[in-house]
């Protein structure tokens, strides 16, 4: 059993990968087993795939080459490798904020029954930022002209993206001179794509600083679009509780799982599980009724907004087929392995893709569009239901029973608890009460120990008075550990615990799934303004203690664009080029006000943050 | 007499040496076309790996005398004299496995071979390239310096030179400049320690 | 200097070849007392099985020896006279030696059933097995559980009959392995189609026209064309024992493997040397261990002086579904600590047994590619450097055991 709990800290986890094994299944941590060695050079930096008079490779000991066919140096290799997963990760991001986009345009003209406008406020707080006059104009039509002028941020139109301007200004004029304000958000990810063509930009300061402002496309572009539009259409989240890990299954329901990152697939889903008709189908099929839980950051949107329970996180995908309690998993995009096709051979599970642009292996593909998408919800939700009887009952086994997780906290909902203003959560950082803030997120990575990351450093910040913020699958480790139900005050330190307990919150808040990195910037920058300095000088900071995805390591560069000290528990491939190592772990602070540092082991990342925000505080004049 | 010398310290894990000993023996010889053979050519080179994650390099040593040999039932194993490298026949050989179970480095294996049948296969030193005066495939393609073809006391020179400028720079500067790998080496080791200390 | 060397399976032919190695020139007679070119007897179970050709099991090629080498094969060495130093072969001949080695091996314990008119016989010789091979029809039976008889059973299969296999043990391979790894490989030869009986022995044998009818102590009765014994070796001492050299378990010999009498060496199985798992002297009647002593007996009658570090006892099984590599001593007694790990799902384990925290024994299955390696450190002798525990899970690679600085 030792060598199970050495690959995750979750009960649920470990005995069902011991399953797996005896079922004859391969999961992601044996294939990392087998992957090892992995690549030195591809680990430094230092490989360069760009074109074919390569590939090349440049040697970290300094007797092989030094330099790529075209005359790269490790800088340039380095620079031109990491600006290409800052591009992919915003581009992901960017494509997820311009679905919701394109829902919205639908929703205005009337072409996507299931969608509507259920946070009118906001949609109206929204248009107001774009410069749309709404006086006397119908949702319809707002929604309509506020999904235009968010395509010509995505364009060429603009001289800069929109909602960049929620940044301090001290922040903006920074970036203005700087040159890292986003002009488009597709623009800034193709320029990317150019620069890194061999033979464009070979200045690896120059290279990092465009990785920057296409980072900052994504944060304050494709991110938060994302968010604002999921929180237009499907309704702001408001405070709850809900349910976490495998022990959510019932063995006497039909359990539908949705994994990916798309509300506007997931949505209908619940619409679909919802409706009376399908519950006696489900009845008449023996099962007590339908259970949907969530996935990923799909499962994050629907926590969030629904109270709809999660299974897990990135390494649990594969984990929930093995209980052989799962009739279907839907997809959409980002972050499905292409191995639950594999895993699902040995199960009765049937899988559904719903995205044109994610297609997988043993995967039934129904194309979901904003016109037919609450009917092929329905489709496939009925599917799943007939898929009831194929359970074999003898062989389920759901290990552990669901943890209470606390969900729901929205900026506005943050600020609702707080009476109205952020003002209390100044005074109570300005009195020591809560000596900061730090946002934990990012996935999971079977080179760290699942979930050990992530709550051994939320216990050793909230015990420091440290309130903490989670998304995407961070939320899941903290509900796991149950650090996010208001009880858990008592793992805090006296402040926090006091503010905790003043207003019936957990001392580290779900604020939902990774585009919602967005609601940390827009707190950041509240904050900021409110106080009326700069964000770096904020007691603030992130950890992403087990992050693998570019996707991750664009949401860094952001965050510490924005002025945030970053932690990254996994290391980036950046350490061949001792130049750029020694800008991204101190140089960026003279630039940037904000570094990354890299490490692995919680209880140190606990130090440092600590001291950073100790640091700051001093700075700003506050006791320490 | 020259040999594969093997520095496990400068391993960076790319297995490229794998890569290129298997098309150095395959029926084609060209990476496009070795993967598709009939008969799959496999590596002789085999790169371990250590409890911190380390890449090690293991092949044929070539030992002499050789245990191998020594266990070999029908002398499928012997040694070719001009080179000293030890050699597998693959048609005497009955697959008894007694090689395998005499090598203490753990080296030998059992593939097919391109006349279909299945017998104990190693590093031949690539003696084929050999008599062409060429290093060996692996030695060829490794670009960090972590396999070299060379005469073995010549080696034992250099790194006795190389033993003095570290102890003289230790006793000098008291300071040792790191490689950018030996910096992720450590980032690994630190990984692997935290992993032991939660088990 | 004349060398003389008596016997040319693996321990003489072995010695022979060093000789040469080393002092290229040397004046040596090599007396073999069969009629057959060298030959692995090794290799006689897969001959049996047709797997392999007569001519792939000739070890040495006579005609390609240069003319200091003499050879005399289909006479036997009768006596040694150790003052004169003097050999008398059967034929009268005397033969003068300055060093000789006894390399007369052993002969495979023949019970008091052993009859080869009632096609009973041992598989010892090549003789055996061109006898064997006539009367084999479509029934076979094996008597014993040790290597030799499981060998002989899986060559026998390899001719698509119905083999038998007899063990009076409660399982086979107990003089090497202990019960629960024994049991293991039992139900992997049972899976193969090879009937297997245990706790079982010969109470009487008879003929019935062309059959052999097996009676067993239990009062079962097999039918079957031929019967193959493989209950033991007893090393070939009399020649010494006649000279006055020292013999107990075998010959008698010291670190340089030269016995009671100067000048006079000995390897192979029949001399008992260090073992160095159960560190006593011991006979490891095996092929391997034989070429390393008749290596060794070679460098000290060239007089370098080199110690022969001892030997253990080791042996490959490798059939068409499994291979085991096992070696040393796998017996519980006090003062080992065994472990293991078992992979069912790949078929496969590992065991090691540990006394002081010295490899003494392990066996490995289906796990070959590092076996080898426990297999020397048993020979080293040395305390492990790594986890045994891991080294079981599989988490040990060569990386670990041979550190770099």
């Amino acid at each position: 059993m030792s060598e199970y709990a050495n690959l995750s800290i979750c009960r649920d986890a470990q005995l069902t990968i011991k399953k797996a094994h005896e079922d004859g299944v391969e999961t992601v941590w044996d294939r990392f087993k087998k992957q090892e060695p992995q690549c030195g050079y591809c680990e430094l930096g230092l490989s360069c795939r760009i074109c074919v008079m390569g590939p090349c490779r440049i040697d970290p000991f300094g007797d092989g080459p030094q330099y790529g066919v075209c005359g790269a140096d490790a800088e340039i290799m380095v620079a031109r490798n990491l600006a290409r997963m800052i591009a992919a990760g915003a581009a992901s991001h960017s494509d997820h904020g311009r679905e919701l986009v394109e829902v919205l345009y639908k929703i205005g003209q009337g072409k996507a029954p299931g969608y509507s406008i259920r946070d009118t406020g906001k949609l109206k707080q929204l248009a107001a930022e774009y410069g749309i006059d709404a006086a006397g104009l119908s949702n319809e039509v707002i929604a309509q002209r506020l999904a235009e002028a968010m395509m010509e941020d995505y364009g060429m139109k603009k001289k800069k993206i929109t909602l960049i301007n929620r940044a301090p200004k001290q922040r903006l004029e920074l970036w203005e001179k700087l040159k890292v304000i986003p002009r488009g958000i597709d623009r800034e990810t193709s320029e990317t794509m150019h620069r890194t063509h061999m033979g464009v930009d070979n200045d690896y300061v120059s290279l990092l600083l465009h990785a920057v402002r296409n980072s900052l496309a994504d944060g304050y572009g494709g991110s938060m679009i994302g968010t604002e539009l999921s929180d237009i259409i499907f309704g702001t989240p408001q405070p709850g509780f809900s349910e976490v890990n495998l022990g959510v299954l019932k063995d006497d329901e039909v359990n539908i799982l949705v994994h990916g990152h798309s509300p506007v697939v997931s949505e209908m889903v619940v619409l679909a599980v919802e409706d009376k008709e399908m519950l006696e189908l489900a009845k008449s099929k023996g099962a007590k009724g339908i259970n949907l839980a969530g996935l990923c950051c799909t499962g994050n949107e629907l926590m969030m907004r629904k109270k709809i329970p999660m299974a897990g996180n990135h390494l649990m995908t594969e984990l929930t087929m093995v209980t052989g309690a799962v009739e279907s998993i839907i997809v959409d995009y980002q972050c499905i392995m292409p191995s639950l096709g594999q895993v699902s051979q040995c199960y009765h599970t049937k899988l559904y893709s719903t995205s044109d642009k994610a297609k997988f292996p043993f995967m039934e593909h129904v194309e979901f569009t904003p016109e037919n998408a609450k009917e092929q919800a329905f489709r496939i939700v009925r599917e799943s239901v007939e898929n009831f009887p194929r359970r074999n009952k003898e062989k389920v086994y759901i290990p552990t029973s669901p943890v209470k997780n606390m969900t729901g906290f929205s900026v506005e909902s943050i600020v609702g608890a707080l009476g109205g203003s952020i003002t209390p959560l100044i005074d109570a950082i300005k009195a020591g009460k809560i000596k900061g803030a730090v946002g934990v997120v990012g996935c999971n990575n079977p080179k760290i120990k699942q979930d050990y990351g992530h709550v051994e450093l939320i216990k050793r910040l909230i015990a420091n008075d440290i309130l903490v913020l989670t998304t995407g699958c961070v939320n899941v480790a903290a509900g796991k550990a149950g650090l996010q139900v208001p009880e858990a005050k008592e793992l805090a330190g006296p402040g926090l615990r006091e503010v905790c307990g003043l207003l019936n919150i957990p001392p580290s808040l779900h604020v939902g799934s990774c585009v919602d990195n967005s609601r940390i910037i827009v707190i950041a920058c509240a904050l900021a303004n409110a106080i009326g300095v700069d964000i770096d000088k904020l007691p603030l900071a992130a950890a992403a203690p087990e992050w693998y995805s570019e996707k991750a390591a664009t949401i860094a560069f952001y965050a510490m664009a924005s002025g945030i000290f970053t932690v990254l528990g996994v290391m980036p491939p950046i350490a061949g080029s001792k130049k750029i190592t020694e800008l991204a772990t101190s140089g960026l602070n003279d630039v940037f006000g904000a570094c990354f540092a890299v490490e692995p082991d919680p209880a140190k990342v606990a130090e440092l943050i600590i001291n950073h925000i100790t640091e700051k505080r001093k700075g700003l004049g506050l006791k320490t | 007499m020259k040999v594969v010398v093997v520095k496990p310290e400068r391993c960076v894990g790319c297995l490229q040496c794998r890569f290129a000993c298997a098309v150095a023996h395959s029926k084609s010889g060209s990476p496009y076309a070795a993967p598709y053979e009939t008969v799959l050519s496999k590596p002789r080179i085999h790169i371990g790996l250590s409890k911190n994650k380390d890449p090690f390099p293991n092949k044929c040593r070539h030992c002499d005398p050789a245990p191998c040999e020594m266990a070999c039932l029908t002398k499928a194993i012997f040694k070719e004299p001009s080179t000293g490298t030890v050699l597998i026949n693959p048609d005497r050989c009955i697959n008894c496995g007694m090689c395998s179970m005499a090598c203490p480095f753990g080296v030998v294996r059992y593939h097919f071979y391109p006349n279909n049948r299945m017998a104990a296969h190693k590093c031949d030193q690539c003696i084929a390239r050999q008599k062409e005066g060429i290093a060996p495939a692996c030695v060829e393609v490794c670009k960090v310096g972590a396999l070299r073809f060379e005469d073995y006391n010549k080696v034992m020179d250099r790194d006795t030179d190389e033993l003095s400028t570290l102890v003289y720079k230790g006793i000098r500067t008291g300071a040792q400049e790191k490689s950018s790998y030996q910096s992720l080496t450590e980032y690994k080791h630190g990984l692997e320690e935290l992993r032991r200390r939660q088990s | 200097m004349h060398a003389v060397i008596i016997g040319l399976s693996a321990a003489g032919l072995s010695c022979l070849d060093t000789l040469l190695k080393f002092s290229p020139q040397v004046n040596v007679t090599a007396i073999s007392e069969e009629k057959y070119s060298p030959y692995c007897r090794c290799v006689l179970t897969h001959y049996l099985g047709k797997v392999v050709r007569e001519d792939q099991m000739y070890i040495a090629d006579i005609a390609k020896y240069p003319e200091n080498v003499k050879f005399i094969f289909g006479e036997k060495v009768e006596t040694i006279d150790v003052n004169r130093k003097a050999l008398t072969l059967s034929g009268g001949k005397e033969i003068l030696y300055d060093k000789v080695l006894v390399a007369t091996g052993a002969n495979a314990i023949k019970p008091n059933y052993c009859d080869e008119e009632k096609k009973i016989f041992t598989l010892r010789f090549m003789s055996d097995a061109k006898k064997l091979e006539q009367h084999i029809k479509d029934r076979a039976t094996v008597l014993g559980g040790g290597f030799v008889g499981i060998k002989a059973a899986y060559g026998l299969l390899e001719r698509n009959i119905k083999v038998e296999m007899i063990v009076s043990s409660p399982y086979p391979l107990s003089l090497v392995l202990d019960e629960k790894t024994a049991r293991f490989i039992e139900k992997e030869i049972r899976e193969c189609g090879i009937d297997v009986r245990t706790q079982e022995d010969i109470a009487e044998i008879n003929m019935k026209q062309d059959r052999v009818v097996v009676s067993l102590t239990s009062g079962a009765e097999l039918l079957s064309d031929v019967v193959v014994v493989g209950k033991g070796v007893k090393p070939r001492v009399e020649i010494a024992r006649k000279a006055g050299i020292k013999v107990d378990l075998g010959i008698m010999t010291n670190e340089f493997l030269e016995t009671s009498a100067e000048d006079v060496y000995a390897a192979g199985d029949c001399c008992e040397t260090m073992d160095i798992a159960r560190r006593v002297p011991w006979i490891n009647a095996l092929w391997p261990v034989a070429v390393e002593q008749g290596y060794f007996a070679a460098l000290n009658m060239l007089g370098e002086d080199v110690a022969y570090p001892g030997s253990i006892g080791m042996n490959s099984l490798k059939t068409h579904s499994f291979h085991l590599i096992s070696g040393g001593v796998m017996k519980e007694e006090s003062g080992v600590t065994i472990f293991e790990r078992h992979f069912p799902q790949k078929k496969q384990f590992r065991k090691l047994a540990l006394k002081d925290n010295i490899i003494v024994g392990m066996a490995f299955f289906n796990c070959p590619d590092d076996a080898g390696t426990y297999i020397n450190l048993i020979k080293k002798g040395m305390p492990l450097n790594a986890d045994p525990q891991n080294i079981v899970d599989g988490e040990v690679s060569i990386a670990d055991l041979f550190k770099p600085l």
